[in-house]
């Protein structure tokens, strides 16, 4: 959708601004910026997933690695919450017992539309190495809706990356055309 | 410390054996409580482990104490039946002895005598029989 701009006027631009450049059809000889609502909605959705500090096995370590410095995941506009009341993303990391589902459930319920699950791991996935076990949920997938799998035992950092990515490609996709008024 | 032992409680101990650092004792259930005050005395105060085994006709309860000052291990075993089970329970001596009592209690069905809160504390309330025990 971007228009042909005159070299060298991207460098005086900060990151943002060109970025915000890219996503919009600029009039001739105007400044107004043309685009439609859901792609700016469906940009400030996904560069902003805000997620759960919620963590339940050894993929719980993975993912606090993802956090941190070295992947960072902060560069993609992911940032840790504290509540649910703040999230827009869950990553199930881990295995869930059936003790814990219910726990699991209420913070998914806490959490504010739109809101999004990532399954990461064998565990939350299936049940992993639990499959068939006395205690474990057999794939998260049966308390809460989940938007993106992630395979691995546990996934390395770069297979959650891309899974975010999935995500945010799968949130482009979407509409508010036919969405019904709350 | 086996000598010890066995000076104060001579028809109790029914099996000893000392494996390097470690002291292994097999004790009867109504002889428990006696030994574990009389070892808590001597040094052993601290209970790093109660866990339980299916050893197929009983149940095994094994309680490891530490003698924090020189570094030795008291494993006591004690024999439980798998069914009805009853052992006294050692938190009234250690207070951190509550919770794995409650473990054992949880995936084994065995009893603590004089337990504060002898309730599951892994699985839910709801959950039927114990999942440890061999069937």
């Amino acid at each position: 959708m971007g228009v042909a701009r005159p070299p060298g006027e991207d460098r005086e631009r900060p990151n943002l601004a060109r970025r915000a450049a890219d996503l919009a059809c600029r009039v001739p000889g105007g400044s107004v910026l043309l685009t439609t609502v859901d792609y700016v909605l469906n940009w400030a959705k996904s560069s902003s997933l805000w997620y759960l500090t919620y963590g339940l096995a050894c993929c719980a370590i993975e993912m606090m690695c993802t956090a941190a410095s070295h992947y960072d995941l902060d560069r993609f506009g992911l940032i840790y919450r504290g509540t649910p009341r703040q999230s827009d993303l869950m990553f199930v990391s881990g295995t869930v017992t059936k003790k814990m589902a219910p726990v699991l459930r209420q913070l998914y319920d806490q959490m504010p539309d739109p809101k999004y699950v990532i399954a990461m791991g064998g565990c939350a996935c299936a049940g992993g190495p639990f499959h068939d076990s006395y205690f474990v949920v057999q794939g998260v997938d049966e308390i809460v809706p989940v938007d993106i799998y992630i395979a691995g035992c546990p996934p390395r950092p770069e297979a959650l990356i891309d899974g975010i990515f999935r995500l945010q490609q799968k949130i482009h996709r979407t509409s508010l055309r036919g969405a019904k008024p709350c | 410390m086996l000598a010890d032992l066995q000076a104060h409680f001579p028809d109790a101990i029914e099996a000893a054996a000392e494996v390097g650092r470690e002291l292994r004792l097999r004790v009867s259930a109504a002889s428990l409580l006696d030994i574990a005050l009389f070892s808590k005395e001597k040094g052993f105060s601290y209970p790093a482990d109660i866990t339980a085994v299916d050893a197929g006709p009983a149940l095994h309860v094994i309680y490891r104490l530490v003698n924090l000052d020189t570094g030795q291990h008291l494993v006591i075993t004690v024999p439980a039946p798998r069914t009805g089970g009853r052992v006294p329970t050692l938190s009234r001596l250690f207070p951190g002895a509550e919770w794995p009592e409650r473990e054992v209690y949880d995936l084994f069905g065995l009893r603590f005598d004089g337990h504060p809160d002898l309730r599951r504390i892994l699985l839910t309330d709801d959950w039927q029989g114990h999942p440890l025990l061999k069937t």
